[in-house]
């Protein structure tokens, strides 16, 4: 186990190291200057210099990076050029809604996949299964923010039972902030289902040819029972690494629907930084990003040897 | 019911079974009638793709959604009048609890990612409405029936940390938790060393007579079925060709299929190099079922007659040994 960890541990730092510099590399590339931004209109050559040389700007890159490196092992992110506000704090404002964002919408998304990829393996080439699968793939092919603004139409000016947009923080109620959350979790889920239902549909198909399936049948067993019980555990496993995928996905921010529903999330911070230059401010995002995905690597890893006992034992010897 | 008969456990009439496939319809089993006793024991025997396996498979319902059952087919079981015209719900009542299966692979049979102690234990809550304390209770007793050692350890274990021999009787285990009134082995040791395959069988022979259990067994092996079976039913594209109790099929072979099948079986007795004699020619093509004997194109008997006319099960000179052939072995041709 120790071993494990340790193996996992020099890849995140491999990884750490690699998705910086390349950031760094990037956003040094891109055209403007926060230099330019920062000093205003009109502002003579010689101001724009003084405020690089206050913020390091011309330094050479590789200085820069290795510079920034050492702060950042260190906790030490700094501040935005843009506001002054630190770094670390910004994400962690940010954090509690990106977050949010990604619980309840994989759990709608699953709430929709796992049962009627169940019932389209079990009911397979029946018209059940084809009425769920041209469903499925019709809702895949609407892009997000689409169904973003049909939802709104729908459950928002329709009816008005939720609200358009906004963000409650959950300081002000429980029940308001799900509120605020769930018409971006369902565009999202709505979106997503299709894919994780598919998966599922296909894994469940194979497993359910298993004769272990027959052997579970031949003792009497009501269906509901064995397809829970006996197929779901072990079908769900390419399920979980593209769950894995998705919720990594989330965790950069789901910019599009963080922008439509107004939702400060992680997204919006970085776009907002990428377009100011503030490369302080998108160099700590992209770290925190990082370690987020190889930290959902890691979880969907320990999750496989959960779920088979097989990989489980393979570990420990 | 008449007491000079003994009681029938199992009456299948007139079972039929086709399967479809994308391309063709291959008639699986072709209007296979028999009988089980109480307590004892019918082997099937036949080989690859006789249709042996569907055949049980129907009985129990576990036929691929491709496979069709005919609806003349009748299977009686102890009590039930027909299995075949009971809902699913009912169905469920009775398989697992009244009649259960062992399959080939033991392996493959049992679930990889459930404990072997919970998967024995499922039908005993299930059917027996036992709670859980009383089930892990029974499911030890039975491990330790089944010959399987430290079975307060092994109920914890998965399959794959078990040996094939465990998990078969594992699986045995699971089918005889209920005590079954009929058990359905489909070839139970093919997949086993040869030295587990005789503890195996000893043990469902020993099983069987404590409990009066009716069983069949499934084989391609008649050396097996002679030894350990009371009746034998020889099965050839998907019908019965010969059906006679063990002794008598032993001692009085009439279907040359039957005599075939006997030559192919290695026997201690044989001076070292023997040549083993094997069945030229192919199983014929279910989708494409021959006019006359579908044994013909292999039989070194056969006469225009065979491949003309199909010949039916009929009595020889004793009335329980049946065979379909219009030349057996013993008559002159």
């Amino acid at each position: 186990m120790m071993v494990f960890l340790g193996k996992k541990l020099f890849r995140l730092i491999v990884v750490i190291l690699a998705v910086t510099a390349i950031t760094f590399l990037m956003v040094n590339f891109l055209p403007g200057d926060i230099a330019i931004t920062t000093a205003g209109f009109g502002a003579s050559l010689e101001d724009v210099e003084a405020i690089r040389e206050d913020l390091g700007l011309n330094k050479n890159i590789v200085l820069r990076y290795t510079l920034w490196l050492f702060d950042a092992a260190q906790g030490r992110l700094g501040q935005s050029f843009l506001t002054d506000e630190p770094v670390l704090e910004a994400i962690s404002q940010r954090l509690p809604v990106t977050i949010e964002l990604m619980i309840i919408s994989q759990m709608f998304a699953l709430m929709l996949a796992i049962p009627f990829g169940i019932i389209s393996a079990y009911k397979s080439g029946t018209n059940i299964d084809k009425t769920i699968n041209t469903l499925a793939f019709s809702v895949m092919s609407i892009p997000t923010f689409v169904m973003a603004l049909l939802l709104i139409f729908a459950f928002s000016l329709k009816v008005n039972w939720l609200p358009a947009t906004g963000y409650v923080p959950f300081s002000e109620g429980f029940w308001l902030n799900i509120k605020s959350f769930l018409l971006p979790g369902f565009s999202i889920a709505l979106v997503e289902w299709g894919y994780l239902m598919r998966i599922l549909r296909s894994d469940m198909i194979s497993t359910l040819q298993e004769d272990y399936i027959l052997m579970a049948k031949s003792k009497g067993l009501p269906t509901v029972y064995i397809l829970f019980k006996h197929a779901l555990r072990p079908s769900c496993f390419t399920l979980i690494t593209i769950l894995g995928i998705q919720v990594g996905h989330l965790i950069g921010g789901a910019v599009i629907v963080e922008n439509i529903f107004a939702l400060p999330g992680i997204g919006s911070l970085l776009i907002a930084a990428i377009y100011g230059r503030d490369y302080t401010v998108v160099q700590g995002c992209i770290l925190f990003i990082t370690i987020a995905y190889v930290m959902i690597n890691f979880f969907v890893d320990i999750l496989y040897s959960i779920l088979d006992p097989r990989i489980r034992f393979q570990n420990r010897t | 019911m008449n007491n000079s008969l003994p009681a029938r456990t199992l009456e299948v009439k007139n079972l039929s079974v086709k399967i479809h496939t994308s391309h063709n319809i291959i008639q699986a089993v072709n209007d296979v009638s028999f009988n089980l006793q109480e307590g004892k024991t019918l082997a099937i025997v036949g080989e690859s793709g006789s249709g042996k396996s569907i055949l049980c498979k129907s009985i129990l319902r576990l036929l691929p959604k491709s496979a069709v059952v005919a609806k003349e087919s009748r299977i009686l079981f102890n009590g039930y009048d027909d299995l075949s015209l009971l809902s699913q719900k009912e169905f469920n009542k009775i398989r697992g609890r009244n009649i259960a299966m062992i399959f080939q692979d033991p392996m493959s049979s049992l679930n990889p990612v459930m404990k072997v102690g919970k998967q024995i234990a499922e039908s005993l809550l299930h059917h027996m409405g036992m709670n859980r304390k009383q089930a892990q209770k029974k499911v030890i007793g039975l491990m330790k029936s089944m010959g399987i050692a430290m079975p307060e350890q092994r109920f914890f274990q998965y399959p794959h940390q078990l040996s094939g021999g465990i998990c078969q009787r594992v699986a045995i285990a699971i089918a005889l938790a209920c005590n079954p009134k009929l058990l359905i082995a489909d070839e139970p040791t093919t997949a086993l060393d040869v030295t587990v395959q005789a503890e195996i069988l000893d043990l469902l022979a020993f099983r069987q007579s404590q409990k009066r259990m009716s069983m069949i067994l499934i084989t391609h092996d008649l050396g097996v079925a002679i030894g350990r079976a009371d009746e034998i039913a020889v099965m050839y594209a998907g019908k019965i060709v010969e059906q006679a109790p063990a002794e008598e099929l032993f001692s009085n072979i009439r279907m040359p299929y039957t005599r075939a099948l006997m030559a192919s079986i290695p026997r201690l007795d044989n001076p070292p190099h023997t040549t083993l004699a094997c069945i030229d020619g192919q199983p014929p093509n279910l989708a494409r079922p021959a006019k006359g004997c579908c044994f013909a194109p292999r039989c070194s008997r056969a006469q225009d007659k065979c491949i003309k006319e199909e010949p039916l099960l009929r009595p020889g000179i004793k009335k329980d040994h049946v065979f379909a052939c219009w030349y057996p072995i013993g008559e002159a041709s």
